[in-house]
């Protein structure tokens, strides 16, 4: 293997645990829920023994809340089923817009960790590009880290995507220009080493307060 | 006497069913769906132990963990996680955590362990009041 072939093996791996850790995490939430709804069901049948009245209500409550849990634990699964497939092709048409909602719902609790949740803009007619859609979400879910770690004080970051000429755009605005400036290390060189598999340019504009990727 | 618990997790579901199961077991519970709220919580009440989600909006486990420890040593903190792994465990207890603990939770046995919380905060308690006291003699030179 070359030795960028190994980097990218590693940030690939990297970028899968990532992304894997954290639907993990939602896949034991459910579970800690339908755990304490039969463990309450549980609760319940003693006080039965005890004599103690039981409301239907009450019953059908919990019913509908391990309902509602199961169909939270298959769009979770459906999801990550979908992540999965993202690594099927090496090239393939992808909807850029598509690909900025897919990592905002999977990786929503470390975006919920790093504050307020993007706003995300993208236009009603499809933008595609004909990329690696692993390695392309990698990077929006890299450059979106960093925009939610640079966001400016009292605003909110938006992902805006859009066409610059012919070449699909992907904008990550509301940032503090302080923290885009030269020598905070942007673009890392992992950064810049993704960017560089997908043919894509990433910049920094301080001025604006964004991070600017743009797809061949 | 009562234990009293702070309940600490994003997910409403579960801290209201959990929250439900531990009143029937005659413990005291206050709950919370952040770390913030949470730690102005513990600013002006004292509880047993506060059981808390290791990955929340706004501040992570371990750094919700440290602050409460810095303010308030006495109080017992269990972390409850879906993310259990040797080395998160460690960086808990180091932190000071009381314990650990990977959903979903036996509450049985994590009843065990808000009872042991209770009993390890009334002596460190006992510990400060004695260590008052000891100061406040040495002042007047006794």
């Amino acid at each position: 293997m070359r030795d960028d072939s190994q980097a990218m093996a590693i940030e690939g791996v990297r970028f899968f645990g990532e992304m894997s850790a954290s639907i993990s995490h939602e896949i034991k939430n459910v579970l800690a829920i339908v755990n304490e709804n039969a463990g309450l069901l549980q609760d319940m049948v003693m006080m039965i023994e005890k004599g103690m009245p039981l409301s239907p209500e009450r019953l059908s409550g919990l019913a509908r809340s391990i309902v509602r849990q199961v169909k939270r634990g298959d769009r979770i699964v459906k999801d990550m089923n979908r992540f999965a497939h993202s690594t099927d092709h090496p090239s393939e048409t992808v909807d850029i817009g598509e690909v900025i909602h897919f990592i905002s719902v999977l990786a929503a609790r470390l975006i919920a960790m790093k504050g307020e949740p993007p706003e995300i803009d993208v236009p009603a007619t499809p933008i595609t590009a004909v990329t690696n859609r692993f390695f392309l979400e990698d990077l929006v879910w890299t450059c979106l880290c960093r925009a939610m770690d640079a966001r400016a004080p009292d605003q909110t970051v938006c992902i805006v995507a859009e066409k610059a000429g012919n070449a699909p755009r992907i904008r990550f605005c509301g940032l503090s220009g302080d923290c885009l400036a030269s020598g905070t290390g942007f673009p890392s060189p992992r950064e810049t080493m993704v960017a560089g598999l997908l043919g894509a340019q990433l910049k920094a504009d301080k001025d604006k307060g964004e991070i600017v990727l743009i797809l061949p | 006497m009562k234990e009293r618990v702070l309940l600490v997790d994003d997910e409403v579901e579960f801290l209201e069913i959990m929250a439900e199961r531990m009143r029937a077991r005659d413990m005291e519970v206050t709950t919370s769906t952040s770390a913030t709220e949470a730690l102005s919580l513990i600013a002006a009440e004292s509880y047993d132990a506060v059981i808390m989600d290791f990955m929340m909006p706004e501040m992570d486990g371990i750094q919700a963990l440290k602050t409460i420890k810095e303010k308030r040593p006495e109080m017992q903190i269990i972390l409850l996680t879906g993310h259990a792994t040797v080395q998160k465990g460690v960086e808990a207890m180091k932190a000071g955590a009381m314990d650990f603990v990977e959903k979903p939770a036996d509450l049985d046995a994590l009843a065990k362990k808000i009872k042991k919380a209770h009993h390890q905060k009334a002596v460190i308690v006992q510990k400060q009041s004695q260590d008052k006291v000891i100061e406040a003699l040495r002042k007047f030179g006794m």
